[in-house]
């Protein structure tokens, strides 16, 4: 595959991401502190913050499993923590569950907060595969321009 | 785009290395700060528990220009930091997803300098740190319970809603007030 067919199908991945409303405004933040220095910037901090997230995941995971009754206010300072760290990257749609959780917690509905955390390992495993999908082609075009912001 | 290289170039001729102390439990935040900084060519003491943080702002002092820190922190949050370093006179930026009023007023009223809601955005970083870097003799900023009372008051002033939506405006405004205070 030439390079400019690379660097065009890398652009059209990120629109997409971005299209779909997975992605927001954060991420492109990341992409201007990209430079020649450290060309995988964003892969980086990416990983690093699957790195950290997943360990919420599971602790969350571990809380919700600890029922009669569930500790609310354990979950909504994890989710709380979870949504930082999904914020940092652009993660769009997962803070949104985030959001989505928290509430369900500070009403006490433990039915809500089962539900909305299953959903959003689901938006958090798709982003993932995704991202890491977009790296990989990334890596294999090698170094490319700061993408321009997508609207 | 206009690219940070050029602009990366002009600030590393600036002889004050600022040297930040940035404490938070989430590894994106510290590394997105230390990127900043190396942008401009200033030194972070990266810290993730506030007990230690304290430790570090205690032996160093007199080395740090700054300290950026989530008022969320386990064990010891940001409000305690403030509390138990108010004698320390180095600057503190707090920062958090928590926007709340409640949130920012309580560290102010404890010591902090500003506020900051994350997501971080390089902007807001680089703004905090040229005001502060743009000296060509090397002088920090002594931050004293007189000059607090006066940010307090300025804060009271232009409103709260200022400070946060137009945080280079405020802080030029108050740069602007100590400006006589620099050592």
């Amino acid at each position: 595959m030439d390079r400019n067919q690379s660097r065009r199908q890398i652009a059209a991945m990120k629109q997409s991401l971005f299209d779909q409303g997975l992605l927001d405004e954060q991420f492109i933040q990341l992409e201007e502190l990209q430079d020649d220095a450290n060309p995988n910037f964003v892969e980086e901090i990416v990983t690093l913050h699957y790195r950290d997230s997943s360990r919420l995941i599971s602790s969350i995971e571990q809380a919700l499993k600890e029922r009669n009754p569930l500790d609310f206010n354990k979950l909504d300072t994890l989710m709380h923590q979870f949504k930082g760290s999904s914020s940092s990257i652009g993660a769009k749609k997962v803070k949104a569950e985030c959001n989505l959780f928290r509430e369900y917690c500070r009403a006490g509905n433990a039915e809500g907060c089962m539900r909305s955390f299953q959903q959003l390992k689901k938006e958090y495993a798709a982003l993932r595969k995704k991202l890491e999908a977009y790296f990989q082609l990334a890596r294999q075009a090698g170094p490319q321009e700061t993408a321009c912001r997508s609207k | 785009m206009a690219k940070i290289s050029s602009e990366k170039k002009i600030f590393c001729e600036y002889p004050s290395n600022l040297r930040v102390l940035a404490i938070d439990t989430d590894p994106t935040v510290l590394e997105f700060i230390k990127k900043v900084c190396n942008e401009y060519c200033y030194e972070v003491i990266t810290c993730t528990e506030s007990l230690h943080a304290t430790v570090i702002l205690q032996e160093k002092r007199s080395t740090i220009d700054l300290v950026l820190m989530e008022v969320h922190m386990p064990k010891m949050d940001g409000y305690e930091f403030l509390l138990s370093t108010q004698e320390i006179d180095v600057p503190k930026i707090m920062m958090s997803f928590d926007e709340s009023k409640k949130s920012v007023m309580k560290t102010i009223k404890l010591g902090a300098c500003d506020y900051m809601i994350k997501p971080l955005h390089e902007d807001r970083l680089r703004n905090i740190e040229v005001d502060n870097a743009g000296e060509s003799k090397k002088s920090r900023v002594v931050w004293t319970t007189e000059l607090h009372g006066i940010f307090v008051k300025a804060v009271n002033q232009i409103g709260l809603a200022s400070m946060i939506l137009q945080p280079l405006a405020f802080a030029l405004f108050s740069f602007s007030m100590f400006i006589q205070y620099m050592i």
